[in-house]
């Protein structure tokens, strides 16, 4: 689904002395089928400006697109409840939405919401279960006597349920250790191959960008400031040194080596990629 | 979602009001508690709301955010005064609707008992509004000491009271999040049927509750890491002040009921 935003400013509680201006005048498109990344520094917007893609938030002034659904100020909730169920979203620590008295029960919750065949989507759950990394023993378990991240798994399982066309993670691998954090994002990565989804991921993690996304949108201040495929938003070191944004390693040795002139290519931009140029061209360029 | 709720809300700017001792804030909402009551006509009911109102004026609470706060509780005081109005049979009729004949009394009555609520409710409004929570413990503290010796353990009533306020904002956060969450996986709190309704409500006050038992753990376990025990040989960061500016509040304050008294019985 394509998701657009024109001229999209929003405020948190207006008319109060709290007032806080969280978006201003924000233009950009996420196109259908793509991956994009959505990285800036605390408090810069990023996460408000997820909420306006299932109608969560409602723009103060502008209008976002999401597919054929229009969301503008104003809009009736009639228009909003069909768009969750194409949306899926992932927040910050969603073992905090847990529920259900067993596992299966509060994966069912969104499928039960939103008016699926509860049979169907049983059918599917031991499948389900596997794939987000857990045995599908536990769906008869108390979802409180798991591990924090057996937890974690669990609600995104319950998001995945719902069959989402678009799919919105708010920082989903937060405090995981890395062999999670990565499991749980190629995770994602896969599942949005492998269902031709529209994915938006969340994060102040450059790495995660370099890693996953096709597309990057920075954000600071409540704008957008770039946009592009990720290496040539990382080329603009400085204003994302200005911004509070690390650029990715392998980027930033790759700039480091070019400049003591070794003819590297820079467009490495995950640690990995250039782990294995640097192995190809180390015979050669290694006793210079 | 639930942002526009002023209770226990801190606005924080610089007025007189602001500045005065928490002491002296509660002592007048005290006495005013019982002013209120010497109005008894319109005369004195027209001084009263001229004398909240200049104290919600001199507040410099912004006045818009004030009456959004206030709206559920002046809902509530509207309905009293239609209580009133249609119950008390005094005075003239001066007109009837579906068969309740509505008197002259108890209009002006309802109007009298609505002033009264409304000021009170409007002066212990101020009190929040103008100190923040930690001096407001303060104060309550320094007026339950004296009853320590009647075992009354005002250091740890102070606490409980600071810790409730203190975690107000962040449980709301926590309930919007979590009410977002749902919302997002298709939870609609405001349709269906009761049943239905009733599951959708677990969904959002389990996660709550849950959070709730944890934080409070991790509260306790972090108090006793850093070595707290009671009140016993504490010392305060902030030291509360008695100012020359607030015994004249008070004396303002009791000027104000002489003159109501004087008003009504003179």
């Amino acid at each position: 689904m394509h998701i657009k935003f024109e001229d999209v400013n929003y405020t948190y509680m207006l008319g109060s002395p709290f007032e806080k201006r969280a978006l201003n005048g924000v233009n950009v498109s996420i196109s259908s089928g793509s991956f994009t990344a959505v990285v800036g520094s605390t408090g810069s917007g990023k996460s408000t400006l997820m909420q306006h893609i299932n109608g969560l938030l409602v723009p103060t002034s502008g209008q976002v697109t999401v597919g054929s659904t229009i969301l503008q100020p104003g809009v009736k909730r009639k228009v909003i409840k069909p768009l969750r169920k194409k949306v899926g979203m992932v927040f910050q620590y969603p073992e905090h939405q847990l529920f259900g008295s067993t596992v299966e029960e509060d994966i069912l919750f969104g499928p039960v919401q939103h008016g699926m065949s509860v049979e169907r989507v049983k059918k599917r759950l031991p499948e389900l279960l596997n794939l987000v990394g857990l045995h599908e023993d536990y769906l008869h378990e108390s979802p409180f006597q798991l591990s924090g991240g057996q937890m974690r798994r669990v609600a995104i399982a319950g998001v995945l349920a719902t069959e989402p066309e678009l799919l919105i993670l708010d920082e989903p691998a937060a405090g995981l250790d890395p062999s999670g954090h990565r499991a749980l994002l190629q995770l994602f990565r896969s599942w949005h191959e492998e269902h031709g989804l529209t994915t938006v991921l969340v994060t102040h993690d450059m790495e995660d960008a370099a890693n996953y996304a096709d597309d990057v949108i920075v954000m600071n201040e409540g704008e957008v400031k770039l946009q592009g495929k990720p290496i040539d938003v990382f080329r603009e070191v400085e204003s994302l040194t200005n911004m509070n944004l690390a650029v990715p390693p392998a980027v930033r040795i790759g700039m480091a080596l070019r400049r003591s002139n070794w003819s590297i290519d820079v467009t490495n931009q995950s640690s990995k990629q250039l782990a294995e140029q640097l192995m190809t061209d180390w015979p050669e360029k290694g006793g210079r | 979602m639930l942002q526009n709720i002023v209770i226990g809300q801190y606005v924080p700017v610089e007025s007189p009001i602001h500045r005065l001792d928490a002491r002296s804030k509660i002592l007048a909402v005290l006495l005013m508690a019982v002013v209120v009551f010497l109005a008894n006509d319109v005369m004195t009911n027209a001084i009263l709301v001229a004398f909240v109102g200049l104290l919600v004026l001199l507040s410099r609470v912004p006045l818009r955010f004030f009456i959004k706060g206030m709206l559920p509780i002046f809902i509530l005081i509207a309905f009293t005064f239609v209580l009133h109005a249609l119950f008390t049979n005094e005075g003239n009729v001066l007109f009837t609707v579906l068969g309740f004949s509505i008197y002259s009394g108890g209009i002006i009555q309802g109007l009298f008992i609505a002033i009264r609520i409304g000021a009170l409710v409007v002066v212990a409004s101020l009190l929040t509004l103008t100190t923040s929570p930690i001096d407001l413990t303060d104060g309550f503290e320094a007026y339950l000491r004296p009853f320590k010796r009647f075992g009354v353990p005002s250091h740890e009533i102070a606490l409980m009271m600071a810790i409730s306020i203190r975690l107000i904002p962040t449980l709301l956060l926590e309930a919007d999040r979590i009410l977002k969450a749902q919302s997002a996986r298709g939870a609609d709190f405001t349709k269906g049927t009761l049943k239905t309704r009733l599951n959708t409500m677990t969904a959002f006050i389990i996660p709550l509750f849950v959070r709730s038992f944890k934080r409070a753990e991790d509260m306790a376990t972090a108090m006793d890491a850093r070595g707290y025990r009671g009140g016993e040989g504490r010392t305060k960061l902030r030291v509360l002040k008695w100012q020359g500016k607030d015994t004249v509040a008070i004396i303002c304050i009791v000027l104000f009921g002489c003159t109501l008294f004087m008003l009504r019985y003179v």
